[in-house]
């Protein structure tokens, strides 16, 4: 009795204490699960007088493009707008919330006195009603894709907070004739297919490209010599060198992430070992050994790790190692065989190809081994490469013959790390073996 | 004397009489008295009313509770001008709009001219003279600041000066006529004892027809849970209960549906962020600020956080439904967005 009257007047003493407390007091809301959906974006033409308001219309459609076919983005319908901003008019939101635009972007285009065209825009965020970013760009007016490809660059940074992936080149294999007689030629492109150069007339065959880190160089395996050697193409000279006159067969070149060494694969008695090649000395350096297969090599981007594929346990599977040899460990445990592995760029990654059941597919798996995923499957798929933010992966893929034995069609795809956003990317004819640039910038 | 011991203790004297040993004598003294001091202590306290000693621990449990509604002050009491409990047919003060809508657009001021980088004499403009493609020069870029902020309309909610005179007044006419709760009608206006005596008629009107009034200014789905729990105007919030776990789960649903989560992002799951939202007593949420605020520096976590805020102003999540009779529990909310459980 005393003690629990003794407790009561305690409790009657600190209720006033209590109080405050309780006035501070929130319903505390936990939410673990999510919707991934596109983001509504309302990208009206950007204005201009005369002939720049045609040219902000493609820009318009090209950043629209870019943005959709990331997946992240879903630019609406132009013709439910309710407001016209292309005059730079302050934007008024509620309109824009009637539509369900969550993000705007509104610009202009003018000509300066010199010719060249300024390209502005603002990207505001309707819900906060607050400008996120606003750029203006000067260039020619033949530069107009590029300044485009950039703006959607900043729109998909300022959203996600990651780098975009729009403002970068693809080098690849453009294929054409019969299948006895295959042309291959080293071409280059905008991500998005436009612009699409040939490098090499395709009296060599020619394969695996690779880009730079300064995406001035690409090297790649050409049958120039008659024997395969790893080539540097220097895309502002056109001018095109063999790295090194080595004994055997030299194939699968990379370029370390500081473009001063390529990693390749060398053959020799039936064994094929990984090399590293200082470009300055042109000093070969040995990092695996035996009478294994080990091919694919590919820098971690931080220069600190290999991973390479082996049939050293008896079937094909991916290893690593570190850069100066050694350390190995193998990743891969599934059934089937895995090759090509290539490091993600922002290093949380390894997508590979596996064939497994007479099925192609392309993965990912993180560096140790572990969180495998399946992006895709068919027939023939290989060669990924990673966009350079290290969200979407581009390769080709290539449909069964037809009855009268002729090869099928190739043609390059990208993926997201989700595996729902898969897309084709044009090319004039067929195409394999894709790599992607850094961004330009 | 044996006998009147035995007297005394009732049912036990046949037994005890039988075996009258000086031995069983001393025993049975001693038995009952223990009895009799038995019934001379313990009696009394079968007399009492029993007291609830547990009850003080249960009240105090329940307040120390983190998601306790007692008695915690009203945010919305001071608001003079705030609608009474039952909304009055000639709603007196401006309904708080989620946000005020900008202006329309002044004619004069287009981003271009705000945009400071003046574009004429820039020196880096040289970069723009790259050489053509392959690769295509890369244009001279600027930033362009944001345009000044759109003024905001004349004020549709008094200042906290007005709101305190308010209050003061409000509180006078309590001691004249009590049991007066309507505050003063427009910020702007003078109040007078007549007006608030009209408007105090206004709402016993309503109260006799126990009609609500909807709000001509809100929304019709807005309407269903404003109606309720309009800001109250008493000086606490009365007590109320928690959430219920299936009210929790119906919000958390709502709220779930309307995050859009940067899938493939890296160390997606690490991306963990609190948005303190304050809500409307009609579930529309009228501020989502971002708790932590020292990591906006990191693109990816504001990329995150902007994401999660704007949950609460997607069409899908406005109102959210939480119970209106609960308001004072779920006025401000603590919401965690964790990418724990995707996939």
């Amino acid at each position: 009795m005393t003690v629990s009257r003794r407790a009561f007047g305690t409790f009657a003493l600190m209720t006033p204490l209590l109080v405050p407390l309780a006035a501070r007091a929130e319903v505390h809301i936990d939410i673990t699960k999510g919707v991934s959906q596109p983001l509504p974006i309302a990208i009206p033409p950007f204005g201009g007088e005369g002939p720049n308001g045609q040219l902000g219309q493609q820009l318009t459609g090209v950043v629209s493009n870019d943005l959709q076919s990331s997946g992240l983005f879903q630019p609406l319908d132009p013709h439910s707008f309710l407001q016209d901003v292309s005059g730079g008019q302050a934007p008024q939101f509620g309109a824009w919330r009637q539509i369900n635009a969550q993000a705007l972007v509104a610009g202009q285009v003018q000509t300066q006195p010199d010719g060249k065209a300024r390209v502005e825009f603002r990207l505001w965020d309707v819900f906060a009603e607050q400008q996120l970013a606003g750029f203006a760009y000067t260039t020619t007016q033949q530069n107009w894709r590029r300044i485009a490809h950039i703006i959607a660059d900043e729109i998909y940074k300022r959203i996600t907070g990651e780098d975009g992936y729009f403002d970068t080149r693809i080098v690849y294999i453009a294929e054409s004739g019969p299948a006895q007689l295959r042309v291959k030629r080293l071409a280059i492109m905008d991500y998005d297919g436009a612009n699409n150069q040939y490098l090499t007339d395709g009296r060599a065959l020619v394969l695996t490209p690779r880009f730079s880190p300064s995406v001035q160089e690409i090297t790649y395996l050409s049958y120039a010599a008659g024997t395969p050697r790893v080539f540097l193409y220097n895309i502002d000279t056109g001018q095109q060198e063999s790295i090194g006159d080595f004994s055997g067969m030299t194939f699968a070149p990379r370029f370390s992430p500081d473009g001063n060494r390529v990693v390749l694969s060398k053959t020799e008695g039936g064994a094929s070992n990984i090399y590293t090649l200082d470009l300055r000395t042109h000093h070969l350096t040995r990092l695996s050994d035996g009478g294994a297969i080990d091919t694919s090599p590919c820098f971690s981007p931080d220069g600190t790790k290999i991973a390479f594929n082996s049939d050293r346990g008896g079937s094909q599977q991916l290893y690593t190692m570190s850069a100066g040899g050694g350390g190995v460990q193998r990743i891969s445990f599934g059934s089937g065989k895995y090759a090509t592995p290539v490091w993600s760029p922002r290093g949380d990654l390894i997508a590979f190809t596996k064939i497994d059941g007479g099925t192609f597919f392309i993965g990912v798996m993180h560096p140790d081994g572990s969180g495998e995923r399946l992006l895709t499957q068919n027939f023939l798929v290989e060669g990924p490469t990673w966009a350079p933010n290290g969200r979407v992966l581009m390769y080709f893929q290539q449909t069964p013959s037809d009855r009268s034995g002729h090869g099928g069609s190739s043609r390059l795809y990208t993926i997201d790390l989700t595996g729902s956003n898969q897309r084709e990317v044009p090319t004039p004819g067929d195409a394999s073996d894709p790599a992607w640039s850094p961004l330009l910038r | 004397m044996s006998v009147l011991v035995l007297d005394e203790g009732g049912l036990a004297v046949e037994s005890e009489a039988r075996d009258m040993t000086p031995g069983g004598i001393a025993a049975s003294a001693v038995m009952h008295a223990a009895i009799l001091a038995a019934i001379i202590i313990g009696l009394p306290t079968l007399f009492r009313p029993p007291i609830p000693e547990d009850q003080p621990i249960a009240v105090e449990l329940v307040n120390i509770g983190p998601e306790t509604r007692a008695t915690h002050p009203n945010p919305y009491t001071p608001r003079a001008n705030a609608k009474p409990d039952i909304p009055v047919e000639a709603a007196p003060a401006p309904v708080p709009q989620p946000k005020p809508e900008p202006p329309p657009p002044t004619p004069a001021a287009p981003p271009s001219a705000e945009a400071p980088p003046p574009p004429a004499p820039t020196p880096p403009q040289e970069k723009t003279e790259a050489p053509p493609p392959p690769p295509p020069p890369k244009p001279v870029e600027a930033q362009i600041p944001a345009p000044p902020p759109p003024k905001p309309q004349p004020k549709q909610q008094p200042d906290h000066k007005q709101e305190a005179q308010a209050f003061d007044q409000m509180l006078k006419n309590l001691e004249k006529s009590q049991p007066k709760q309507v505050a003063q009608a427009q910020p702007k206006q003078q109040q007078d004892k007549q007006q608030d005596a009209q408007a105090f008629d206004t709402l016993l009107k309503n109260l006799s027809k126990n009609a609500v009034q909807p709000d001509p200014n809100a929304q019709p789905r807005r309407q269903q849970v404003a109606a309720a729990a309009p800001p109250s105007s008493q000086p606490h919030a009365p007590l109320g209960s928690q959430l219920t776990a299936s009210e929790m789960d119906l919000v958390r649903e709502q709220i779930s549906r309307c995050w859009n989560i940067n899938a493939g992002a890296k160390d997606a799951k690490d991306l963990v962020v609190e948005i303190r939202a304050s809500v409307q007593p009609d579930g529309t949420v009228t501020q989502a600020t971002i708790v932590d605020q020292g990591r906006m520096n990191d693109p990816v976590w504001r990329a995150a956080a902007e994401s999660a805020r704007r949950a609460f102003f997607n069409p899908q999540c406005t109102p959210l439904k939480l119970p209106p009779d609960k308001y004072d529990t779920w006025k401000d909310l603590d919401v965690d967005f964790s990418p724990k459980d995707i996939q």
